[in-house]
This record gives C-alpha cells, sequence and structure tokens, in this order.
C-alpha cells in the first residue's frame, strides 16, 4: 500500500466522528471560548459589561484571600472525599470482584440503585436522615447517647458524607473493571509462595489495580472539587466551594466576567488534575500490556 | 522401603451437593513423578489444590512427610504450584517473581540474587533477569514459573497442567527437560493433566481418575498393558470393543456369533463382558507364517495414512465386526487397497475382557 492511499483511508475511518466533533465544537469548546471571553472584560453596576481587555478579574481572584481561602477549601473538600471513598470503595469493588451469582447481583443493584435516583432528591433524603428531628437524632435520644436533639446538617463531614455517596458509585464500578482484568490466579500463587491474604493484596492486588484506584480517584476528586449541589443542600455559606460561588456571581451579583473568570479557575485547576494523572499512570501501565 | 511424600486418607470434598472427590486414600512416595490423569472434571485438578492447601477437604486427612497438614493454608505447606496459566505477577520482572518466596523468607538479598541466577540458569534462561513477564514467550513464562515455585524449595512440586497453554513441539521439549529437571533436583512432583501421552511417557506412577475416584494406581506400563477395568482401557489408548458373551473361561463369542479366544480370567461363564484388543496388537498376517490362535479373514474398508503409522479399517468376512488397526509403515511389505481381502489375527494374551 502506497502512503497516499494509506492517508485516505484513514480519512475516510474519520468521517464517522464529523457530526460529533461539530456538535462538541458548538456546545461545548465555542461556550467555553465565550466565558474565557467575558472573564477578561470589565464589569460594570447593574451587570453591564464593558468590552475592555483587561486581568483584572483574574488579579482580583488572586489578591483576594477570601476567595483565595475558598479555593483551597475546595481543595480540601477533594481531599477528604477521595480520602473516604478510595479505601471504603476499594473494599466494595473487591467484594464485587470475589463474589459470585446471586450475591453479586445483590451487590451490583446496591451500587447501581442510587444512581437511579436525581441527586437533588437524594440529597434532601439525607437532610431528612441527618436532621434534629430526623431517625439518627430520634435513635440517639431514645438510646441515651444524646441529650437533646442532634443536628448534622450543615457541617463539613455532613457534606463528605454526601459527596462519598454521590461519587462512590462511579468509583466502585471503574475499579471493578480494572479489577475483573486481573487473574484471581495470583492470589492462590501468592499464598502459595507463602505470603499471608494481606501482603497477597499489598504486593500483587493493590499495584495491579493502581490505575483503576487512580483513573476512579480522580473523577471523585473532580467531582468534589467542583461540586455545586451537595455544598448548597447539605451546608451554609462557609462550606461553599467555588463552583458555588461562581453561580452566585453570575446569577445572583450579576457579575458575569467575574463569574467567567471563577469557572476558567476551576477549569484550569480541573486539567492540571488530569494532567498530573496520566503523568502517575504512564509509570505505571506497562505491565497492562498483557 | 520408600518413604511417603504425600499421605491422602479418605479424602472427600463436596461442593455444595457435588462431590468432586470421594474418599481418596492415597500414598505418594517421596522423589515419585506422580501423575494424576483424567479427563476435565475428573476432580484431579481439585485433588492438587488440596494438596497444595489452596482448598480444604471436607472430609480426610493429608499428611505430608508424616506431618498432619489438613488444615494448614497454603502459605504455611512446604508445597509449591505451578499453574495452568502460570500466573506469574504481571507487574514484577522475573527476578522479582522468582524472589517474591525468598524474600518472605528472610534471605539476605546476596543469597536472594544467588539463588535466583541458579534458578535460571538450571532453567537454561540465564540472564533474563530483568525482562517483564509479557516480554517472555509461553515457554520462557513457563520456565519462570516453575523457577519461582522451586525457588521456596518445596518437598513437594505440584504442576496443574503446566503445559496445555504450549504449542506441540514446545510441549514435546518441554516434557523431555521436566524429566530431567525432576532427576536433577530429586525432589517430589505431582502433575495432573488430562493427556495420556504426557502421563505415559513422564510418570512413573500414574492414578487414573474418574468421576472423583481414583480407578486405578500403577506404573505407565501397567496402565497401559494390564487397565484394571473398561474405563481405563478407553481412556488410556485406543481400543477395539466388541460385546459378547464368556461362554468357557477362555472363550468369548460376540454378539454377532464371532468366536475369540481370550485368556482365563476370574469371570463366571455366561457372563455379558466388553471384549478389548488395542490396534497395534492387531496384525495383518501373511499365509506362510504360523497362524495366531485368532484368525480371521477380512476386507480393508478404508485406509488412513499418518506418515510413520498406517491405519487400516477393516469388516470381518464371516460375521461383519469392523476393527482398525495400527501399522508402522515400514513394516508394511505391500500396499494394500480398500476392498482387498486380507488375514488378521492376534495373541489371545494381549486382549481383556471386562464384566460390566
Amino acid at each position: 500500500m502506497t502512503a497516499r492511499t494509506r492517508k485516505k483511508s484513514s480519512l475516510k475511518y474519520l468521517l464517522p466522528a464529523i457530526p460529533l466533533c461539530v456538535f462538541t465544537l458548538c456546545f461545548f469548546l465555542f461556550p467555553i471560548l465565550l466565558m474565557v471571553k467575558y472573564s477578561l472584560h470589565h464589569s460594570l453596576p447593574y451587570g453591564e459589561i464593558e468590552r475592555i481587555f483587561t486581568l483584572e478579574n483574574y488579579i482580583n481572584f488572586f489578591t483576594d484571600i477570601y476567595y483565595i481561602k475558598v479555593l483551597i477549601k475546595s481543595f480540601l473538600l477533594g481531599l477528604a472525599v477521595s480520602v473516604v471513598t478510595i479505601p471504603l470503595g476499594y473494599i466494595v469493588a473487591y467484594a464485587l470482584w470475589q463474589s459470585r451469582g446471586l450475591k453479586r447481583k445483590i451487590l451490583y443493584i446496591c451500587i447501581l440503585f442510587p444512581l437511579f435516583t436525581n441527586l437533588v432528591v437524594r440529597l434532601y433524603g439525607w437532610r431528612i436522615i441527618l436532621s434534629p428531628a430526623g431517625p439518627i437524632s430520634n435513635f440517639l435520644q431514645k438510646t441515651g447517647l444524646a441529650e437533646e436533639s442532634v443536628n448534622m446538617l450543615f457541617t463539613w463531614p455532613t457534606i463528605v458524607l454526601g459527596l462519598f455517596s454521590e461519587c462512590a458509585p462511579y468509583y466502585i464500578l471503574i475499579l471493578f473493571s480494572v479489577l475483573t482484568l486481573i487473574n484471581p490466579r495470583y492470589i492462590d500463587a501468592a499464598f502459595d509462595l507463602g505470603a499471608t491474604r494481606l501482603e497477597a493484596f499489598f504486593k500483587v492486588i493493590w499495584p495491579l489495580s493502581l490505575s483503576g484506584v487512580i483513573s476512579g480517584g480522580l473523577i471523585v476528586y473532580i467531582w468534589a472539587f467542583g461540586a455545586f449541589a451537595t455544598p448548597t443542600i447539605l451546608g451554609n455559606a462557609k462550606h461553599w466551594t467555588l463552583a458555588v460561588h461562581a453561580e452566585r456571581q453570575i446569577l445572583s451579583l450579576r457579575d458575569w466576567p467575574y463569574g467567567s473568570a471563577f469557572g476558567i479557575i476551576i477549569l484550569l485547576f480541573t486539567l492540571l488534575i488530569v494532567f498530573l494523572q496520566t503523568k502517575l499512570l504512564k509509570r505505571k501501565q506497562i505491565y497492562r500490556e498483557i | 522401603m520408600k518413604k511417603t511424600a504425600v499421605h491422602l486418607q479418605n479424602l472427600t470434598k463436596k461442593f455444595n451437593e457435588v462431590t468432586a472427590l470421594d474418599n481418596i486414600t492415597l500414598e505418594i512416595f517421596n522423589r515419585d513423578f506422580f501423575f494424576l490423569l483424567g479427563p476435565s472434571g475428573c476432580g484431579k485438578t481439585t485433588l492438587l489444590k488440596i494438596i497444595g492447601g489452596l482448598e480444604f477437604p471436607s472430609e480426610g486427612s493429608i499428611s505430608i512427610l508424616d506431618k498432619d497438614v489438613t488444615r494448614l493454608r497454603a502459605n504455611k505447606r512446604n508445597t509449591s504450584m505451578v499453574f495452568q496459566e502460570w500466573a506469574l505477577f504481571p507487574h514484577m520482572s522475573v527476578y522479582d517473581n522468582i524472589a517474591f518466596g525468598l524474600k518472605k523468607r528472610k534471605f539476605d538479598k546476596k543469597t536472594i540474587t544467588r539463588k535466583v541466577d541458579e534458578l535460571l540458569e538450571l532453567l537454561h534462561m540465564a540472564g533474563y533477569q530483568n525482562r517483564m513477564p509479557f516480554e517472555l514467550s509461553g515457554g520462557q513464562q513457563q520456565r519462570v514459573a516453575i523457577a519461582r515455585s522451586l525457588a521456596i524449595e518445596p518437598e513437594v512440586l505440584l504442576l496443574d497442567e503446566p503445559l496445555s497453554n504450549l504449542d506441540l513441539a514446545l510441549r514435546q521439549q518441554m516434557r523431555v527437560e521436566l524429566v530431567r529437571l525432576h532427576k536433577e533436583i530429586n525432589k517430589t512432583f505431582v502433575y495432573v493433566t488430562h493427556d495420556q501421552t504426557e502421563a505415559l511417557s513422564m510418570a512413573n506412577r500414574i492414578a487414573v481418575m474418574n468421576m472423583g475416584v481414583v480407578v486405578q494406581l500403577d506404573s505407565p506400563e501397567t496402565i497401559y498393558k494390564k487397565p484394571k477395568n473398561e474405563y481405563v482401557a478407553k481412556f488410556i489408548g485406543e481400543a477395539n470393543e466388541i460385546k459378547g458373551t464368556i461362554v468357557k473361561p477362555n472363550l468369548f463369542v460376540a454378539d454377532s456369533g464371532l468366536q475369540i479366544k481370550v485368556p482365563e480370567q476370574d469371570i463366571p461363564t455366561d457372563s455379558r463382558v466388553l471384549f478389548v484388543v488395542r490396534p497395534e496388537e492387531v496384525h495383518l498376517l501373511n499365509q506362510e507364517e504360523e497362524l495366531p490362535e485368532n484368525h480371521f479373514r477380512a476386507r480393508v474398508d478404508t485406509v488412513s495414512y499418518f506418515g510413520r503409522q498406517l491405519r487400516f479399517y477393516v469388516q470381518l468376512v464371516d460375521t461383519g465386526n469392523i476393527f482398525f488397526i495400527d501399522i508402522f509403515s515400514t513394516q508394511l511389505k505391500a500396499d494394500i487397497h480398500p476392498n482387498q481381502e486380507v488375514l488378521i489375527g492376534w495373541k489371545p494374551s494381549q486382549t481383556f475382557c471386562f464384566q460390566g
């Protein structure tokens, strides 16, 4: 085959991708570019936009200690949710991997079922469960563990819990798909060579599943970092993430340029995290070729 | 008196309601090259896993070198298994794979390096320390898997169909090498396979298994030449089979009326039996030679050419029974064509009758 015909045929295979490319261009890339443009304009009182080039929105953000704190808090929230989800979700994914038949089906349904319910509805469910008049508070009072009603809402751990319940299914499914690629015989082989259960796990299964932990963990981190609904419904103003502030800037304060800059900052940090992850994964991926 | 390496007593294994192993008592001697041979689903791999401690018996006991290990897990037993698909740890180099068990045993780094080098030398893989498993061919992965198991110096090496993933030429080469390895390291090998050629050519003792029981335990030659029952005769090698009745202690009459002289056996007269003769024991006869007691006129039906040997399907002229006969092509004096009439025959001593 000559170089020219090869080039032609490879172009032919790209044809079906054109509609998707056009769609992405129109409804994803173009709005983002529009936002970049807005973020470089000056805003006037009453929501008007002065179309001049300025970096003031970005300068204002990074010199405002309040928003720097919000940014750090968003990072910490992502970190906390990842730290909780990665080990706990691993246990569930591992159990799913090891289970067979009916047990696996039941486990599967338990993991998938929350995804069938609307996120906001689920969050209001948490509000009922965790409210001072809710079942947990009642139980604690009845058993005498608490003297008066307990309010667990609008606290940082509650937001972490809410985000954990949202992200865990995605993390578990990603990790599970990686675990299924691992030959379960490796555990037997490690046993056979004298390893204990824990050693078999940490020396063989854990390193082989690391790519799943990293990709799944990344989804969890990005999700929590950019969380919007959960901090709004389960937290109060001091728990708000950057995403919530972006929405406030645009919809409540009608400052489109500043809100757009928030959005772009979230996007840039997310891309940075993804970039770091691909760096991290490249080194670990080599044995997956088998 | 031979020392016992592995002793299984009244071993039973049930998976829910399915009995995988049924009351097995078995002695494997020290330095045996012992084979568990049977079709898939006969329980041979389960038995191997029980010896290795990867499964536990439902009933019965197992001891290795006179030490009861029935309740010991795999990591506490001095056995090691070479798995069917080798199960090399894909994220570890050849060196780390082989050193895995050694690190557990607290050897210093120098000793480990020396041992890994020695093992690779033994398996003709010197210099491969830093390769990753996916960079190796099937045969090389196989050798590394064996080295990894031998590294922990097991009293008993367990091999679970280790050659089934290799192509024929490599398999034949590895058979020879495994026999050499067994001689060199002088340990007990227990080898599971469904491949009778492997078992017959490598073993010094074979346990033929079927449906969770050991049907016959003998040397390869005895198993081939003196199968204990119909199952073994059919499973090992090929056989012409004819149904009929024993009318005298040394006379078998087939349902077709064919009369065959057989060696005297402890079978009551008038009982239903299956008569069996191996294809290579049936000969094409020459009128001038002295004829054996059993000889019949037959018509050649088809001839299949296998290179070094030929297989004839013939039909007896008088009774219509069909036989297949194997003959080395070098022993064939003249060409034989379909529809040609020939004389076939065999010695009674080379045949068996099984009641059932």
